[in-house]
């Protein structure tokens, strides 16, 4: 997993995307890309489904399948192609709903959109996860604080900044603007990663564009190369971490018949 | 005394709107005009008064839709970061992709004849007579339009 040639990673392209087209993401300079599964909160609460005795109730996962990627597609593009999922929540009580989800163990890579400062706290402080995401569409109620910060970096948590709503309207670019540079006041632009969450290919952008990108989110060009490459690696190998567990090695067998054909 | 610096930048410019084999004509002043308003939307006044002396864009070659900006060193910064949030030119949908920043013409042209060139090679194989190939060389490797032409003879 680690000697994986990631180069230069996009972890954020909606899963509404074209994939018949995959290929001009690589021609933009990417190597990797996740495709995101975006989880909405329900609105105001589940309605109970009244009990019923002798019917068992068919549990349904909080978190849908993975987009499946058809064959062809995987095998003719060099990309390396990981599951995304983004889980919106506002309370704590999401961790059991989590916990059942069979779903979720599919995923390579889970982020969180945080809505609340309770909810924000929590994130940062005991959840399990990769990656932590604002909200872009309106103002985030809390305030992100010093020490929350801190903690969620000691414990490898990356935050996000998706730059395509920027591309599209004024009001998203203002607010990503005003988190990037929120970021750089709390703590030094500390383990940021940069992501398209792309809807069309017109909106995905080259590498060199989104290191001048970076520049408005307050990072040097040394950063937000940093944060498009070696951050993201670093998120990947985390998360690969925290799928297996407390394993230290994985074991992965060469294909045999790659060597029998040196020898002939 | 110190040098006036400038830096150049190569721009591609990418329309689904054009299929890829047709030429994509677009008028130099009207590129000049929207990165123009994009850096005023984005950096406001400040922006475009820093970036106003010794600006320039050249829309270069209708093939390959290469642009070159030049822009003084320090606001640069300015202009590249605007670049990505350019969605229309006039009426048409595009996409800005940057291509390379040098600091000398001479290197941006060494760098988009390259560019050129690799262009040239995964063309040509799509096309059948000999014919059709110069035509698309001549094409291409042509930059009559532009003032710039001296800059290929001092390279070579």
């Amino acid at each position: 997993m680690s000697c994986h040639n990631w180069g230069f990673c996009d972890l954020c392209v909606s899963n509404k995307i074209d994939l018949e087209k995959i290929e001009s993401i690589e021609k933009l300079g990417y190597n990797t890309i996740a495709l995101n599964t975006y989880v909405e909160e329900p609105l105001g609460g589940e309605p109970k489904p009244k009990k019923k005795k002798g019917e068992t109730r068919e549990k349904k996962d909080y978190i849908p399948d993975p987009v499946d990627i058809p064959k062809e597609i995987a095998q003719s593009c060099k990309l390396n192609i990981l599951q995304r999922v983004t889980i919106e929540f506002s309370e704590s009580g999401i961790a059991h709903k989590l916990n059942q989800s069979e779903n979720l163990k599919k995923y390579d890579i889970i982020a969180v959109v945080p809505k609340t400062l309770s909810a924000f706290q929590y994130a940062c402080g005991s959840m399990d996860i990769d990656m932590i995401s604002l909200e872009t569409n309106c103002r985030i109620p809390f305030k992100v604080n010093r020490k929350l910060y801190r903690q969620a970096i000691e414990r490898g948590i990356f935050f996000e900044l998706t730059y395509s709503p920027a591309i599209r309207d004024s009001t998203a670019r203002k607010n990503i603007i005003t988190t990037a540079h929120n970021y750089y006041a709390v703590g030094k632009s500390k383990n940021i990663v940069i992501t398209s969450g792309a809807e069309s290919y017109m909106h995905l952008r080259g590498v060199h564009d989104v290191i001048s990108i970076g520049f408005l989110f307050g990072l040097n060009s040394n950063e937000s190369m940093e944060s498009i490459r070696s951050n993201a690696r670093t998120l990947i190998l985390k998360a690969e971490g925290r799928r297996h567990g407390k394993h230290h090695m994985v074991i992965q067998t060469v294909d045999v018949n790659k060597d029998q054909t040196f020898k002939d | 005394m110190v040098r006036f610096k400038n830096r150049y930048i190569t721009v591609e410019i990418e329309s689904p709107m054009v299929p890829d084999k047709k030429p994509l004509s677009l008028k130099s002043s009207i590129f000049h005009d929207t990165l123009l308003n994009k850096v005023q939307q984005i950096h406001g006044d400040f922006g475009v008064a820093a970036v106003k002396s010794g600006f320039l864009t050249k829309y270069c070659n209708e093939n390959t839709r290469i642009a070159i900006i030049r822009s003084r060193h320090g606001p640069h910064k300015f202009v590249t970061s605007s670049i990505p949030f350019i969605t229309k030119i006039g009426k048409l949908d595009v996409r800005l992709n940057t291509l390379h920043v040098g600091a000398t013409l001479k290197n941006s042209f060494q760098f988009i004849q390259k560019h050129q060139r690799a262009y040239l090679d995964s063309m040509w194989s799509k096309l059948k007579t000999d014919e059709e190939r110069k035509n698309l060389e001549a094409a291409v490797m042509d930059f009559t339009k532009t003032d710039v032409k001296i800059n290929i003879e001092n390279i070579s």
